[in-house]
């Protein structure tokens, strides 16, 4: 991805500025201005205004502290406390399977207490549960962005397969996978806990920025309950039974064929790939090392030992990142991850140890293995640029010749031009 | 409602890529020099003789450009309203200072850049006692797109992580689509200071977009139009 590319995205999702937002804006300056000139001209009115705002932030803070207070929940007595749910403008009753199609936009799905849930295209919600004391929901499948509202004294819970979302008052992002029991969480604002396969320990606590991810199950995960011949019906389906949640969590612990290796995974996991993931690579370093994973780097899958290395590099450990980099490219050669290992190795020797030949080395493997792809412009350049400043020239001619070909557009495109223009003149015998 | 002004739908690129026609933008007469330096000095001695006037002239005259760099800058920041009232309010104590008219939507745009700046290293400084800063308006509105979002979000942590002068400079060159000599103007520093801090932000962003291979998914499947795989 180039900056450019990144940039235009980046500009495209940001949020419009709007006039009511350019409106206050402008009301605010002239407040500004006018306070400014009461102040020079007539100080007692000056001091009168003062008094005013003190009183409105008076009223403010007793209207937000008002705010803080637990309400019941809206359009419900307070006897009753019976929470309702709505997709689409339909109500949807407890034990029903609300399923998003395929149209591009998200199925909104409304509490009534002011909770909303964001269903995504292709995915499948179950809500087993609508109490007064407590929600529970299944997410068969897909993805779905939760906003849930806050001081209601409701206990929130999202099964996915085997592991269980449990939520206080948060926003955060749930994707999961029944086919590979896969598990994504990512935590916006609030607080959640994640629990595991065992449906008691162990269990992540993620705090706002935090992010859960799953190891994959090496076979695939028996089909949720229910969920299959109900999949294609439009919402809401007919109401199923309350509670189907917890047998089929308990059923799936029973199955205790993968409960204890998956147990090990999901520690280990949160304990270091988090961390380098969410770009603190000394922390990851330091947990993965107090683990011994540095001193068992065989035992990691190829995406772990190259994410090892990565944060090794980026931590600052380049020669733990050789050593990481050189056992992936040992124990998983011909991998995609071993060929960005090979990549790697080139910038470490290019960039950290200065050591050219290595680095030339390293990069004219990288191309053999991967002629084509993302990285493979960025090898090009770097040879180009090592080749000119080791006075090959020719080679370096070569090269960008070769950058061209590929990458006519490329960042480099106008270097690699000039390269070549330069090793042609070199080459013409002096009249 | 909140309607989007569609000049300001932000994705759209308002500053123009030669310095020359940045200036334009905020002066509908550029390309008259002479113009442009009445305009500026009829602004100014209007700020300075009644300031209340004054100051919806100057908001009006450069509202749309002052939000936008200063949205591109921080990304949406919680504060974004507070740095652009103090950019205004920076702009109307100091304007007297103003020694060439014709050059006022520069001076402009530089406060403006400082502004977000300050904003920037006010938040790397939070960072380190806060666990979480307040979310940027970009992500807060629920309404919105969620893959836009997820976006934004990938993409924050990628800004984030570029010490405050390099992002400037990268979204400037990049975002705001400046030259190196406007960057260089804008920002107080020499063309080859502007240019060195852009290679070294450019290297660091590639270092870390490497690490972040669902940011490069979002941008691809944004690119080729939103299509989802």
């Amino acid at each position: 991805m180039t900056p450019e590319q990144f940039s235009k995205a980046y500009a495209d999702a940001l949020p419009a500025v709007t006039r009511a937002q350019l409106r206050a804006q402008e009301a605010r300056l002239l407040a500004s201005q006018r306070a400014r000139s009461l102040h020079r001209t007539e100080p007692w009115r000056w001091r009168a205004a003062a008094t005013a705002l003190m009183l409105a932030a008076l009223i403010a803070l007793s209207l937000d502290l008002a705010s803080v207070v637990p309400r019941p929940l809206d359009g419900v007595a307070s006897g009753s406390r019976e929470l309702s749910a709505q997709m689409a403008g339909r109500a949807a009753v407890a034990g029903a399977l609300l399923t998003a199609g395929d149209a591009p936009t998200r199925s909104e799905i409304a509490f009534s207490e002011g909770t909303r849930v964001l269903l995504q295209p292709h995915s499948t919600l179950r809500l087993a549960q609508l109490g007064p004391e407590r929600v529970d929901l299944e997410l068969v499948q897909g993805k779905l962005e939760a906003r849930v509202h806050k001081h209601t004294g409701l206990r929130w819970t999202i099964a996915a397969g085997p592991f269980a979302v449990h939520v206080v008052g948060t926003e955060f992002t749930l994707a999961y996978d029944a086919e590979r029991a896969w598990l994504r969480v990512e935590v916006t604002e609030g607080r959640v806990r994640v629990t595991g396969p065992t449906g008691i320990t162990p269990e992540v606590v993620l705090d706002p920025g935090g992010r859960f991810e799953s190891a994959e199950s090496p076979a695939p995960a028996p089909p949720p309950v229910a969920a299959t011949p109900s999949a294609s019906q439009a919402a809401p389906a007919p109401p199923l039974p309350l509670a189907t949640l917890e047998p089929q969590r308990t059923d799936r612990l029973r199955t205790a064929d993968d409960a204890a290796p998956r147990k090990a995974t999901f520690r280990t996991r949160v304990a270091w790939q988090s961390l380098a993931r969410a770009g603190d690579y000394v922390s990851a370093l330091r947990v993965a090392r107090r683990s011994g994973v540095d001193e068992q780097l065989q035992a990691l899958s190829a995406q772990d030992l190259l994410l090892f290395a990565d944060s090794a590099r980026l931590a600052g450990e380049p020669e733990l990142a050789e050593h990481a980099y050189l056992a992936l490219r040992r124990s998983f050669a011909g991998s995609a991850e071993g060929r960005v290992a090979a990549f790697s190795l080139g910038r470490l020797a290019a960039e950290v140890t200065h050591d050219e030949p290595r680095a030339l080395r390293w990069f004219e493997a990288f191309l053999a293995e991967s002629p084509v792809g993302e990285l493979a412009a960025g090898a090009r350049a770097r040879l180009m640029q090592l080749y000119a400043s080791s006075g090959e020239l020719r080679l370096a001619a070569a090269v960008a010749r070769d950058y061209l070909a590929h990458d006519p557009a490329g960042p480099h495109a106008a270097s690699a031009a000039a390269l070549v223009a330069r090793a042609a003149a070199a080459s013409e015998p002096a009249p | 409602m909140r309607t989007p002004i569609p000049h300001l739908a932000l994705g759209l690129p308002v500053s123009s890529p030669d310095p020359a026609e940045a200036g334009q933008n905020e002066n509908a007469s550029a390309e008259d020099d002479a113009s442009v330096e009445a305009q500026g000095s009829a602004l100014i001695a209007l700020v300075q003789q009644d300031p209340e006037r004054g100051a919806t002239e100057l908001f009006r005259r450069f509202s749309v450009s002052v939000n936008q760099l200063v949205l591109h800058i921080t990304g949406g920041d919680a504060e974004h309203d507070d740095v652009v009232q103090s950019v205004f309010c920076t702009l109307m104590n100091t304007i007297q200072h103003v020694r060439e008219p014709e050059k006022l939507a520069a001076w402009v745009r530089a406060v403006a850049v400082n502004a977000a700046l300050q904003q920037l290293r006010k938040q790397r400084f939070r960072r380190l006692f806060l666990k979480r800063l307040p979310e940027a308006n970009a992500t807060r509105s629920f309404v919105q797109d969620v893959e836009a979002r997820d976006l934004l979000r990938r993409a924050h942590r990628v800004l984030d992580r570029l010490p405050p002068r390099e992002r400037v400079v990268f979204v400037l060159h990049h975002v705001e689509a400046q030259t190196l000599a406007s960057i260089a103007e804008t920002c107080g520093y020499s063309v080859p200071t502007a240019k060195r801090r852009l290679a070294r932000a450019n290297r660091r962003f590639q270092q870390l977009v490497e690490h972040e291979p669902e940011l490069s998914e979002l941008v691809r499947e944004r690119s080729r139009g939103g299509k989802r795989k």
